[in-house]
């Protein structure tokens, strides 16, 4: 079992390698700029991470849409971006939303957020999201967060329906996030 | 160099040596000289007259309380009373000279180090134009080429009356330049976006002014590694970066020790003190907060983005932290610290790359921040700044200091104590404060 970390020079990617390490879970840092899709396959990593940034967001979208639907993947930050992109969603900015800031996550206990408390905090750097009328219809909701200025909850995690992919906003390596280690555990052995 | 030369030299009355390889505490003279070898050291010093207060790394610090020193290094604390701080400074002050390091290293390759500036081309061409603060935010003196204008600039600030004062150095631009052909192109070629420097002037903390004032310590500071780098190709044992505001490195093929009072975290008023050291395999960082924090918001993506820098070259899961605790006694400052091994075959360099500027504000440009500046400009080539280094070219560069006056010289330039650049022929070609500008006029 290894993990393919794709770095987009992220603010945690390199923390998250730590986490793994930490959990013994092998985890290879690769530069985006450095993989082909066929080099990715090549390399065949049991699951992928992607905390991709803006500069190369369609690259990240056409890994996801090939590697996607028989490869675990999970988008973290703007990993979550491009998920929502890969399945066609719209995004808007969440007025209230800052870097750094932490939000209580309330989840539905599946399998990324299982047996973790309900809610658990989790810091955000980007203020994008979806909201429920823009959800892609091949992803599903399995976190949210209160938002004060929207009267509708934010979403900060995703699914899709048939493949293993998810994603969410938050950042599970930030400091003031709960439950990091245990989250990128359930991503790579639940 | 090993301590026995560095005492050689200081026997031989050298007071500034810039190359350091390790700190002694054998008196407290030679504590000050190990301690205090940076110009900005002095302007705190003189703006704390009763109290100096300095942390070398997570174990060595040197205070000074009135008439008594004190050094300590980890659980081990040395104290000299009856030892005023003041006469030693001054006296430093005074006899502030460089040892010939030629005659030691015969093989020195003529930069010995560098840092290279954020210096926007306006002001080089027009007296009027304020100079962007920003640039003595990461940087205290710099020289400076102009790739286009075919000149040589020695930029001195004179920190006392703040003014800054150019000198042109043509005498020995063919040399230099030659002597930078050697270095690698992306050293040479940095270059900044002048309207991008701008905006960063100091005091304006206006996001996109903060994103550009880490942008421009991001630049600096990798330039200033590709310096380092060429100084490691050539053999150098060991270089100190040459007075960037601010900031102090230790560096040898072995160990680093550097930390960072950033500007950024200054403004943002959200962290005061990082530093990073790596002794051995053993890489550490350190962020010092102040209690309460004006921010803790950002004082903890700070703090991530630290504990990503030292990641990217940390043995994997090798990463401790230790839980923060109250520094000093009146609960003013909370200290975080982490520990790790680094990954094996990873150089000083790599670490220094990877780790600085710690916990830098927009994590991830520490190397790409140079094309992001270049591609914001229609011409970066006219706009941008040319390009400043990088030397310290042994024995031609010294500093000459005395009293209020601080002027950089070259061995054929020398300024005496209390003269003006003026006074002793050198050209002043701009003042960069409308002050200056206008007593030229």
């Amino acid at each position: 079992m290894s993990v393919l970390l794709l770095d987009h020079d992220g603010q945690g990617t390199h923390t998250i390698a730590q986490y793994l390490g930490e959990l013994e879970i092998d985890a290879d840092v690769y530069k985006s700029h450095q993989l082909s899709i066929d080099d990715i396959i090549t390399l065949d990593p049991s699951h992928i991470i992607l905390s991709p940034s803006e500069k190369n967001l369609e690259e990240t979208i056409a890994i996801i849409q090939h590697l996607g639907p028989d490869r675990p993947m999970l988008g973290i930050g703007l990993g979550f971006i491009a998920v929502i992109q890969a399945c066609y969603g719209t995004l808007e900015s969440i007025p209230g939303f800052y870097a750094g800031q932490v939000h209580q996550v309330k989840h539905t206990g599946t399998r990324l957020f299982h047996g973790l408390p309900n809610p658990l905090a989790g810091v955000c750097y980007q203020h994008h999201s979806v909201t429920v009328d823009n959800l892609p219809k091949t992803l599903d909701v399995i976190a949210w967060t209160p938002s004060s200025s929207k009267l509708t909850d934010v979403i900060v995690a995703v699914k899709h329906q048939s493949w293993p992919l998810e994603a969410i906003l938050f950042h599970p390596e930030a400091m003031l996030s709960e439950y990091g280690h245990k989250l990128l555990h359930n991503f790579v052995h639940k | 160099m090993d301590e026995i030369t560095f005492s050689d030299f200081a026997a031989a009355g050298y007071n500034y040596i810039p190359v350091i390889r390790k700190q002694t505490w054998h008196d407290s003279l030679g504590a000050l000289l190990r301690c205090f070898p940076e110009s900005s050291v002095w302007k705190l010093a003189f703006k704390h007259r009763t109290y100096v207060y300095l942390t070398l790394d997570y174990q060595h610090k040197i205070s000074a309380f009135g008439n008594t020193i004190v050094a300590q290094q980890g659980q081990t604390v040395h104290t000299w009373p009856d030892t005023p701080l003041w006469p030693y400074i001054e006296d430093l002050r005074a006899a502030y000279t460089v040892p010939p390091l030629h005659s030691i290293y015969a093989d020195l390759p003529p930069l010995m180090g560098g840092m290279i500036g954020i210096l926007p081309r306006a002001p080089s061409q027009n007296s009027t134009t304020s100079w962007p603060d920003a640039t003595w935010l990461v940087m205290k003196t710099v020289i400076i080429l102009d790739t286009h204008e075919k000149t040589l600039w020695l930029l001195a600030y004179d920190d006392p009356i703040h003014r800054h004062t150019w000198i042109t150095l043509n005498q020995q631009l063919d040399v230099i330049t030659k002597r930078l052909a050697d270095v690698p192109e992306e050293t040479a070629l940095m270059r900044a976006h002048a309207q991008q420097a701008k905006i960063a002037l100091a005091h304006q903390t206006t996001p996109e002014a903060l994103m550009t004032l880490a942008q421009a310590q991001t630049q600096a500071l990798d330039a200033c590694y590709a310096a380092m780098r060429y100084v490691s190709t050539n053999t150098v044992h060991s270089a100190l970066m040459p007075e960037p505001a601010d900031f102090l490195a230790y560096v040898d093929s072995h160990t680093i020790a550097y930390w960072l009072h950033s500007p950024t975290f200054q403004l943002l008023g959200a962290a005061d003190t990082c530093h990073i050291t790596l002794s051995g395999q053993t890489l550490c960082g350190y962020l010092a907060s102040p209690v309460p924090s004006p921010d803790e918001t950002l004082a903890s993506l700070l703090w991530d983005s630290l504990r990503n820098d030292l990641s990217q070259v940390a043995l994997p899961g090798s990463m401790r932290i230790v839980d923060p605790a109250i520094a000093d006694g009146k609960h003013h400052w909370q200290q975080q610290y982490l520990q790790t091994q680094i990954a094996e075959d990873t150089s000083v360099f790599d670490v220094l790359r990877a780790c600085h500027p710690a916990s830098a504000f927009l994590g991830c440009p520490k190397i790409d921040a140079p094309f992001k500046l270049n591609n914001t400009s229609s011409e970066p080539y006219l706009l941008g700044c040319q390009i400043a280094i990088i030397g310290w070219d042994h024995q031609s560069v010294m500093w000459v200091s005395q009293k209020a006056k601080h002027w950089h010289s070259t061995s054929d330039i020398h300024v005496s104590s209390g003269e003006t650049c003026e006074e002793i022929g050198i050209p002043v070609i701009a003042g960069l404060t409308p002050k200056l500008a206008k007593d030229k006029a």
